[in-house]
């Protein structure tokens, strides 16, 4: 991997100099991005086009539009105010091999959250190479960036990404073993292996590798995760697993050098006649070393149901609780961290691939009360 | 002038014979309307003709539209058929019991996880024979008679009938 790393690090320095891209701005922009991203870009135009030519290759969007307005903000903050994003996903295949690109744009972020390749081997086994997400619990594989995907419009805590204080890294570089096993019942059995790097800690959060290079975090370590799950219905929904997460992240050394993490995380996902329910359940030990060593555990679970109340209306409501919340380091740094948070909301599917939502949120964090109210539209096209 | 006065109990009084043809004849004629109706009106999977798809469990139908891999030898090329609303919507909830919605959401979760392009689909009616003649192996669903106005089409097996 090192060497791997070597490589992309010194080509960019053979390609020159080019002008920055519009929508490239920041206060962290690394000067080296405007060198890598036509490499980036070129490889990635290596893989697309002979999909593209056999006409193997799929495109979806995902826009995102909320319109929020919360009941307690820091001084300073809007009261209320709206969000728009969008999700671009691409994918094909050629041969055995498979890749596939998501990227993010919104008012206040603009990332490549996966780009990988994968060499298909078996039936069911993909070896992938790239920038991809965690196989930690279910949701953050389940629904990626698609926020239409989800029923609700809010993430849990625990599986929101980085930047909005998830306790959980959620993106890692490097190579993901994904595969399943069919039951002689009709069942699945499937198995994610991940190892890579992971991301640094921040001053409030964990900060992945950005993979374009724009923004620059300095040195990461290396992690791996292994999640088993259970579907008894190879095409339902309704699945059981349990996964288990180690990794380490950089500080800057201004307080916190190291963050080591252990995470041992179950779900499940269960439908009871029109009642949809899922849960998770995740045990992390922290270790934050500063000038001294501080240790610590907490426990989070949550809690959703889902119901149909009308054609195309569903009703939904969550919990999510979290436990040792003063007695575990790593949540004592993130002032943003709601271990309590409660949900209700309707989804209404009003066309296809649309839908409208009214959300309403309950969450305590360590320094405040934060209640939310969101109206969101999403959709997937085509 | 000769009148004829009948009552009403002779009206009615009739030979065992009669009676049973009276009553026989409206039933059985409802009962042919009722067959022919629904035979109007079934969810058939057709192939383009020549091909070797055979009938299958409806729970097989299922996990092939939903995406499921193949556990070894040959597995039909699903299509799916957007020409007809109807017949899409009657396949979605009688024989993968999801609504439309929910089942393109499955079916785009997949995509984003494995990256695996979606299932083809046809939009116009007018391109469904050239469509599974084109490519093989291919399989959609439709109301069979509609499947009957394609000659190149054989139908593969009944699905749902009209609810």
């Amino acid at each position: 991997m090192n060497l791997i790393a070597n490589f992309v690090s010194r080509v960019p320095t053979l390609l020159g100099p080019h002008p920055h891209l519009p929508f490239i701005v920041g206060p962290n922009l690394n000067p080296t991005f405007t060198r890598t991203l036509p490499f980036v870009v070129a490889a990635f135009a290596a893989l697309v086009l002979p999909t593209a030519a056999k006409a193997d290759v799929q495109a979806l969007v995902f826009p995102d539009v909320s319109y929020l307005s919360h009941s307690s903000v820091a001084p300073g903050e809007a009261r209320s105010k709206s969000e728009v994003g969008v999700g671009l996903f691409a994918s094909g295949k050629h041969a055995d091999f498979v890749w596939l690109a998501e990227y993010f744009k919104s008012k206040s972020e603009s990332e490549m959250e996966r780009l990988q390749v994968g060499w298909r081997f078996g039936e069911r086994d993909v070896l992938w190479l790239g920038r991809m997400h965690t196989p930690i619990g279910f949701w953050n594989t389940e629904y990626h960036h698609g926020t239409y995907l989800q029923t609700t419009r809010h993430r849990t805590q625990l599986d929101d990404f980085e930047d909005e204080n998830s306790p959980l890294p959620k993106h890692f570089i490097g190579l993901l073993w994904d595969g399943s096993r069919a039951t002689s019942a009709g069942g699945l059995v499937s198995y994610s292996f991940a190892w890579g790097q992971q991301p640094r800690w921040g001053e409030t959060s964990f900060e992945p590798r950005d993979i374009l290079g724009r923004i620059k975090t300095g040195r990461h370590r290396y992690g791996g995760t292994a999640r088993v799950s259970y579907r008894a219905d190879e095409v339902g929904s309704d699945q059981a697993g349990v996964s288990v997460h180690h990794f380490t992240a950089l500080g800057d050394g201004l307080p916190v050098r190291t963050v080591e993490q252990t995470a041992l995380a179950a779900h499940v996902v269960k439908t009871v006649g029109s009642l949809k329910l899922s849960s998770t359940l995740v045990v992390a030990k922290n270790t934050v070393t500063t000038a001294k060593v501080a240790k610590g555990h907490f426990f989070t679970m949550w809690l959703q149901a889902e119901h149909p109340v009308v054609d195309k209306v569903t009703a939904y409501a969550r919990t999510e609780r979290t436990f040792r919340v003063n007695a575990d380091p790593l949540l004592q740094m993130m002032p943003g961290f709601e271990h309590q948070e409660r949900l209700v909301g309707l989804r209404w599917d009003f066309a296809t691939n649309q839908a409208l939502r009214i959300e309403f949120i309950d969450g305590r964090r360590l320094n405040g009360i934060d209640r939310e109210l969101a109206i969101n539209w999403s959709a997937v096209f085509p | 002038m000769i009148s004829v006065r009948l009552s009403s109990r002779q009206i009615f009084q009739c030979s065992p014979a009669q009676s049973l043809l009276r009553w026989a004849l409206p039933v059985l004629w409802m009962l042919l309307a009722v067959t022919s109706v629904s035979a109007a009106d079934k969810l058939v999977l057709v192939s383009g003709t020549g091909t070797t798809n055979k009938a299958v469990p409806l729970s097989e139908v299922r996990r092939a539209f939903l995406g499921a891999v193949s556990a070894g030898g040959r597995q039909a090329m699903p299509i799916r058929n957007f020409s007809d609303a109807k017949a899409h919507q009657l396949f979605s909830e009688q024989v993968l019991t999801l609504s439309p919605s929910e089942y393109d959401r499955r079916l785009a979760m997949r995509s984003l996880q494995s990256g695996l392009t979606q299932l083809p689909t046809i939009r116009d009616s007018g391109d469904i024979e050239r469509v599974l003649q084109d490519t093989p192996n291919s399989v959609t669903y439709m109301f069979e008679s509609d499947a009957k106005k394609y000659k190149s089409l054989t139908v593969v097996q009944d699905l749902a009938p009209m609810p």
